[in-house]
């Protein structure tokens, strides 16, 4: 589904992403894992079309077609999403108003009708309760007033709503409790299927416990340094990624 | 100057001339001192600092027609749910125009005219009186016309469940010096929905005055629009009484030149007041607000957002002022003003002017001005919204904050839906 071959990537004067390979096929769940600065949320950002960041070299195709090419919303009608580390505020534009919106701007980019309003608020209502949000949170204005807990679980919800293919999460663990962080991962777990691919990046291993990866890169320097199954992430958490960050600096 | 050179210079008609000899000795002894003031200070130059980023030239050279029957205007806003509507074209009412048949006895709409000349001991008092004409220049040409327009009197202790619309107009090529008195009789309940309209090449002359009783709630909701080649210029003022409630909202949706001063003053003590508003402007269109609180008694609260939405090459101006005189112990205002602009041509100026004489008050004020987040846009286009339409979304959101406010449902889901359709084509020269 998802081929990145050399990708990099940076800001101005700044080399971040310096030559990732990556294939993610449909069905899978990759987690990328690294210390901090190591390139993993420029990496999600660059998939999502963040104007940011200037790709220098490589490519990352969807399907075989160019993702780079595409613009963040074209890119979001051909299934993929970003579920944001830090979600953004939208004062004055409702959660249900704001999810209507986009969904029927990637049905209209896909050629299909809008949905029906009344049959769309029920299906909102019952995704909601799948993350543990009420009526008030849906009608709320966007992230607006949100604790860090429920912005993310906003995330997940507006995932399981615009049913995307490729599901890239930026840090979703970060600042959740075990409670929330259970709630979280129920969602995900609920959305795998064979159609569908999640590439996770996460700094701890502890959401690995309750979303099941099929794959772990460890990501250090904006490279992928190493790939392995989910023995990987455990080896990380017991070792930290102090070995991985010597033989980087060795390279 | 004297009064014929400055119409001379500027190309209205003589109004002393003009101006009909009716009504009692009051009425024109009180048209003859706004002229002497207009004579006195001719019209306003960027010199004088309330006008120091609003240059009428645009107006100043045109010759406009004054008087005579009124024009047939393009266009008159209906309203579904209200309990009477008022027309005011080229500063005459219009009675074919207007229906106040479902008006209960106690409430009265009477032409200005009509008023002078049979209802004057209940006017006397407010006309002319409650808007300071003497400071504004505008005003002071209005007053000197005072001809026609609406005085609008509710009973003390009755309450009008519907509003009361009323429109003013000033046809193509026409100057007209419109006037609307609003007297709320004690414990009172009142909504009032004005809407004022500059067509081509015309300039309207607003002046609304507002007699708040005490314990009356009253609320005003103001829509104004003019043409490119047109100009609106009203002073509204409110002089509220103690306990009243008094809301206030201008919604501006642009006009070549239009200037708006708006004011309350707190006459009594515990009194609400909200002045809010949304100026909107495109093209090279121009829109000045001026705002003013004058809190002169104790423990009043006051609370003022304007935000502003430019686009194009437009201006905008905003200028809110709030005076806590001596008298006005624990005083709690809030003022903001906040702006949009969408176009790298597009440029407003805002001062907020605080003038605080009393010493146990909370006073704030803060005024911004910027462009849509980025971020923002890309969040939205990240859930596949295409970037016209998320930038669509977040202006609009921006200003419904201001148009929720509108009390009257029709009023307010129209103007959502036609601001929101506006939106659509902003901010073209960018992106």
């Amino acid at each position: 589904m998802l081929t990145v071959t050399n990708l990099h990537a940076g800001v101005e004067d700044k080399q971040i992403l310096r030559g990732i390979d990556l294939q993610v096929n449909a069905g899978e769940v990759h987690a990328i894992m690294g210390p901090n600065g190591s390139g993993k949320s420029t990496f999600a950002q660059v998939l999502a079309g963040k104007e940011d960041f200037e790709v220098t070299d490589g490519s990352v195709t969807l399907d075989g077609e160019d993702l780079l090419d595409l613009e963040p919303d074209e890119r979001a009608a051909k299934g993929v999403f970003l579920a944001f580390q830090y979600p953004v505020q939208i004062p004055g534009v409702s959660n249900a108003y704001f999810l209507r919106s986009a969904l029927n701007a990637i049905r209209k980019a896909r050629g299909e009708a809008e949905v029906d309003p009344m049959q769309f608020l029920k299906a909102l209502r019952e995704k909601a309760a799948v993350v543990g949000m009420d009526d008030a949170m849906i009608q709320r204005a966007v992230n607006e007033g949100f604790s860090g807990g429920e912005k993310k679980r906003n995330e997940v919800f507006q995932m399981m709503v615009l049913e995307p293919r490729l599901c890239i999460m930026d840090e979703t663990d970060s600042g959740l409790d075990i409670d929330a962080l259970k709630i979280v991962a129920n969602g995900v777990n609920a959305m795998r299927n064979p159609e569908r691919a999640f590439v996770i990046v996460t700094h701890y291993q502890r959401l690995l416990n309750y979303i099941v990866p099929d794959y772990v890169h460890v990501m250090v320097g904006g490279r992928i340094v190493a790939s392995g199954g989910r023995e990987l992430a455990l080896e990380l958490e017991e070792k930290g990624y102090a070995g991985f960050e010597q033989e980087e600096a060795s390279v | 100057m004297s009064a014929t050179a400055v119409h001379e210079a500027h190309g209205f008609d003589p109004m002393l001339d003009a101006a009909p000899g009716w009504g009692n000795a009051d009425l024109k002894a009180l048209r003859k001192a706004a002229a002497e003031r207009f004579a006195e200070v001719g019209l306003p130059t960027l010199k004088h600092e309330e006008w120091k980023y609003t240059s009428i030239k645009p107006i100043a050279g045109r010759a406009y027609r004054l008087g005579g029957d009124p024009g047939t205007p393009r266009a008159l806003p209906e309203l579904p749910g209200v309990a009477a509507r008022v027309v005011v074209v080229d500063g005459v009412f219009v009675p074919e125009l207007s229906s106040l048949d479902a008006l209960p006895a106690d409430v009265a709409v009477l032409p200005l005219r009509e008023a002078c000349e049979h209802n004057w001991a209940n006017i006397a008092a407010h006309l002319g009186r409650i808007a300071d004409w003497e400071a504004h220049p505008f005003a002071a040409l209005n007053t000197a016309h005072l001809n026609d327009g609406v005085a609008l009197r509710i009973g003390g202790g009755v309450s009008l469940d519907l509003p009361v619309h009323v429109v003013f107009v000033a046809t193509k090529g026409r100057v007209a010096h419109s006037r609307l008195l609003l007297i709320a009789g004690e414990e009172s309940n009142l909504s009032v929905i004005a809407h004022a309209y500059a067509e081509e090449d015309a300039l309207l002359n607003l002046v609304e005055e507002a007699w708040v009783g005490a314990r009356a709630r009253t609320n005003l909701s103001r829509i104004q629009d003019a043409a490119d080649s047109g100009a609106l210029i009203s002073l509204f003022t409110g002089r509220v009484h103690a306990e009243a409630e008094c809301e206030t909202v201008t919604l501006t949706l642009g006009g070549g030149l239009v200037r708006n001063d708006s004011g309350i003053v707190l006459a009594g003590e515990n009194i609400h007041a909200t002045l809010d508003g949304l100026y909107l402007g495109t093209r090279k269109q121009h829109v000045d607000h001026h705002t003013f609180l004058d809190h002169t008694m104790p423990n009043c609260n006051s609370f003022e957002t304007y935000k502003g939405i430019l686009d194009g090459e437009a201006t905008g101006v905003f200028n809110g002022k709030i005076f806590v005189r001596q008298d006005a112990q624990k005083t709690d205002s809030k003022q903001s003003n906040m702006n949009l602009l969408l176009s790298r041509d597009a440029t407003v100026n805002s001062k907020p002017q605080l003038e605080i004489f009393a010493d146990d008050v909370r006073c704030t004020h803060g005024a911004t001005i910027g462009q849509l987040d980025p971020s923002q846009i890309f969040y939205l286009r990240t859930r596949g919204i295409p970037i016209e339409k998320a930038r669509q979304i977040l202006t609009f959101a921006f200003a419904n904050d201001i148009i929720s406010k509108l009390p009257h449902e029709p009023l307010r889901e129209r103007l959502e839906e036609q601001i929101f359709e506006r939106f659509a084509s902003s901010g073209t020269n960018e992106s």
